[in-house]
């Protein structure tokens, strides 16, 4: 009996249906069988309409109808495609996302088709790591040059380090760095410290670039959950670089809850732009929650020092201070 | 023989583990060089699985699972047999969509973990996915407290080789026991070195409690001395604690808080909650506390939630102007008619509400939301 059960198991050979369907790219794979032909799909009307056909379909087993209308035959705009891509997307939980990726993958490169990739693999990493990463490890690193995965590493976090090291081989430096970011946002919700600190530790990433760095993220979570930690944590980083980054998130989370020192602290900060954003973060966030010590603040001699004139008119602007009410 | 038959189905569990591993290993794409091949690749990754026959144990329908049809697999999973399970295992793991897969999970490891929790925790070991994973543990987990908590957490405690696995168990467990015992649960987590741990810990402690006992949760808020587990209290309880609790009495309470930083916090989520369910008893309660300059990103957030629930602009005017001009005031104001623009009611009558809000901070914001949504003439 255990043997009739172990011979059900054994691993199946590749379906001969999806593999003849596989060789006429850029058609979908096999429906269910070969008698029953995936119907045509109507000529385009709506994306309202093109969506209950996709839902017909599928009701029917035919889980890859949608990707008939990425066809060229279909005959749609790209701008109608690019519409229909974004309510498929819409309906994730109802689709198979190997066709939401193939069908992304077929539209031009774009800011349009990157953004619903990279939602894509969000949220496909977040419901199976596992499955999302196959699909990943699949690409050529040349396709994957092509859309840094934001937040894909918040998912991907739960998978074994030396999976998601060896995958951040086939990236570029801009790939690693994104891949990092949502890796480094993990840490207070998925996964475990000590997984991803091994993951982030291979990376070794300096902070530079558009990606938000891993230091910033970090001192984000860490001055959120246990200050007096963070600030040691911070105290036994001896990369200034990297130090900086770590005081620029601890500054972001502990100005809030003390204007003041936070605004203290925003003024060590030495990229400018950091600097800026920290300043607006913190005095805005004073003004909407008690405007008038903070108005009070602004109109003294720390804020003079520490601001410029032009930074200090423009919240006082904002308030009115050189209007008659 | 039963005691054999046990042991030989643990095997063969273990077996079906070792199976799903080695063919996901199989199943891995090889490198494509170009896009066409690699389009190729996924249509034969994604559906292999799926098509794969596993073949038909009894009283199992192979019908597709689908987002629509999984619901039924409740009733057939509730009456499988020990030695269906693991078929059945192969069936759910196989299918397309992955949040049918993590659904099946909780419902599979449900019955397995009654039935042979040692060969669902043997079957658990070869899936491939951690978030699969996961909701297997917490299925069997589920099962396991309810006769014996002390070798769940054991088991738990004990799994150091997966420790993303080991973490969920740990939330897991505390969200399904800490309610019992909240103190001693958080008295465990002072020991726990890993600020992030800590942190989900806290957060699940928290959750537990809220939920089981709002009141109680509330009042170790007050008397808490851990700030992180503070918040959370205070803020699960204003989301889960609405029988029992007198909002308007818990806010009285939360403007003694001595920080005003937390003061300010703590009030954004008890006073959203009050303001959603209770608007005209959330402003009543505003105009009391009047007087007081840290209300103003309450009154902000009470103007937002009454613009959401009144029809009429005039009523939204005579609230705002019920409170004393400034700061309250012009938050209250310009809250409102951003939140009255953006819900997509006339831009003039948004532009009437706005005109009760001097300049400031909020004004700057309720511009941006009227122009983005005004409409063409």
């Amino acid at each position: 009996m255990l043997g009739a059960v172990m011979g059900s198991w054994k691993q199946p050979a590749q379906n001969p249906e999806s593999a003849k369907s596989s060789e006429a790219s850029p058609a979908p794979a096999a429906v269910t069988s070969v008698k029953e032909l995936p119907s045509k799909p109507p000529p385009f009307v709506s994306v309202t309409a093109s969506m209950e056909w996709v839902k017909r379909q599928m009701e029917k087993g035919d889980f890859e109808a949608a990707e008939l209308l990425f066809r060229q035959e279909a005959g749609l705009t790209l701008e109608q495609r690019l519409d229909m891509a974004e309510q498929l997307l819409r309906n994730y939980r109802r689709m198979e996302p190997r066709v939401l990726a193939r069908l992304l993958l077929s539209l031009p490169e774009g800011d349009a088709r990157s953004r619903m990739l990279n939602q894509l693999f969000f949220q496909w990493a977040s419901d199976d790591a596992d499955d999302a990463m196959r699909c990943l490890e699949g690409m050529p690193a040349e396709q994957l040059k092509k859309f840094p995965l934001h937040n894909t590493g918040l998912g991907l976090s739960r998978l074994p380090a030396e999976r998601v090291l060896a995958f951040a081989a086939k990236l570029d430096d801009r790939g690693r760095a994104f891949l990092a970011e949502g890796l480094a946002g993990s840490v207070d919700e998925l996964g475990s410290w000590s997984n991803t600190s091994a993951m982030l530790a291979g990376l070794n990433l300096k902070p530079d670039g558009e990606a938000v760095s891993t230091e910033w993220v970090l001192a984000v979570n860490m001055t959120r959950l246990a200050p007096a930690e963070a600030e040691a944590y911070i105290a036994a980083e001896s990369d200034p670089a990297r130090r900086a980054e770590l005081l620029g998130g601890y500054a972001w989370i502990a100005g809030v809850d003390d204007p003041v020192r936070g605004i203290l602290l925003d003024a060590q900060i030495e990229s400018g732009k950091m600097r800026e954003g920290h300043f607006r973060r913190h005095v805005n966030a004073w003004l909407s929650t008690d405007r008038a010590a903070a108005l009070a603040w602004l109109r003294g001699d720390e804020a003079a020092q520490i601001l410029s004139p032009e930074q200090r008119a423009a919240f006082f602007r904002s308030n009115g201070l050189e209007v008659v009410r | 023989m039963k005691l054999v038959f046990q042991v030989l189905l643990h095997g063969l569990a273990v077996c079906a583990g070792y199976w799903l591993v080695s063919g996901e290993a199989a199943q891995a794409p090889a490198r494509v060089k170009d896009t066409a091949t690699h389009a190729k690749t996924l249509a034969v990754t994604g559906t292999q699985a799926a098509k794969a026959s596993p073949g038909k144990p009894s009283g199992i329908e192979l019908n597709p699972l689908s987002p629509e049809t999984w619901p039924n697999e409740i009733a057939l999973i509730q009456k499988m047999s020990q030695s269906e399970l693991p078929a059945a295992l192969r069936r759910y793991l196989g299918c397309r969509f992955p949040d049918v897969r993590l659904r099946l999970m909780r419902y599979l490891f449900e019955r397995w973990a009654l039935l042979d929790r040692a060969g669902a925790l043997a079957a658990l070991e070869g899936i491939p996915s951690p978030q699969m994973k996961d909701r297997a543990l917490r299925a069997i987990l589920t099962e396991w407290v309810k006769v014996d908590e002390a070798a769940a957490w054991q088991h738990v405690v004990s799994m150091s080789k997966d420790t993303v696995l080991q973490e969920a168990g740990i939330q897991s467990l505390l969200s399904l026991c800490a309610d019992k015992s909240p103190t001693n649960y958080v008295a465990w987590t002072k020991g726990l070195e890993d600020p992030f741990l800590r942190g989900k810990a806290l957060e699940s402690i928290a959750e537990a409690w809220a939920r089981k006992d709002p009141k109680r949760a509330l009042e170790a808020a007050f008397m808490e001395e851990n700030p992180y587990l503070r918040e959370q209290l205070f803020e699960l309880v204003s989301r889960h604690g609405k029988a029992g609790i007198d909002p308007a009495q818990a806010l009285d309470r939360i403007l003694q808080l001595p920080d005003q930083a937390e003061r300010v916090r703590v009030m954004e989520g008890w006073v959203t909650v009050f303001a959603n369910t209770q608007p005209a008893n959330a402003l009543h309660w505003l105009q009391q506390h009047a007087n007081r300059a840290d209300l103003q990103a309450a009154s902000g957030i009470i103007g937002k939630a009454m613009s959401g629930q009144t029809k009429l602009v005039a009523d939204i005017r005579n609230a705002a102007l019920s409170l004393p001009e400034g700061p309250l005031r012009d938050s209250f104001a310009a809250s409102a008619a951003g939140a009255w623009a953006s819900r997509g009611h006339h831009t003039p009558e948004a532009e009437q509400i706005l005109a009760l809000s001097g300049p400031c901070i909020e004004r700057e914001h309720a511009v941006v939301a009227i122009e983005t949504h005004r409409k063409p003439r």
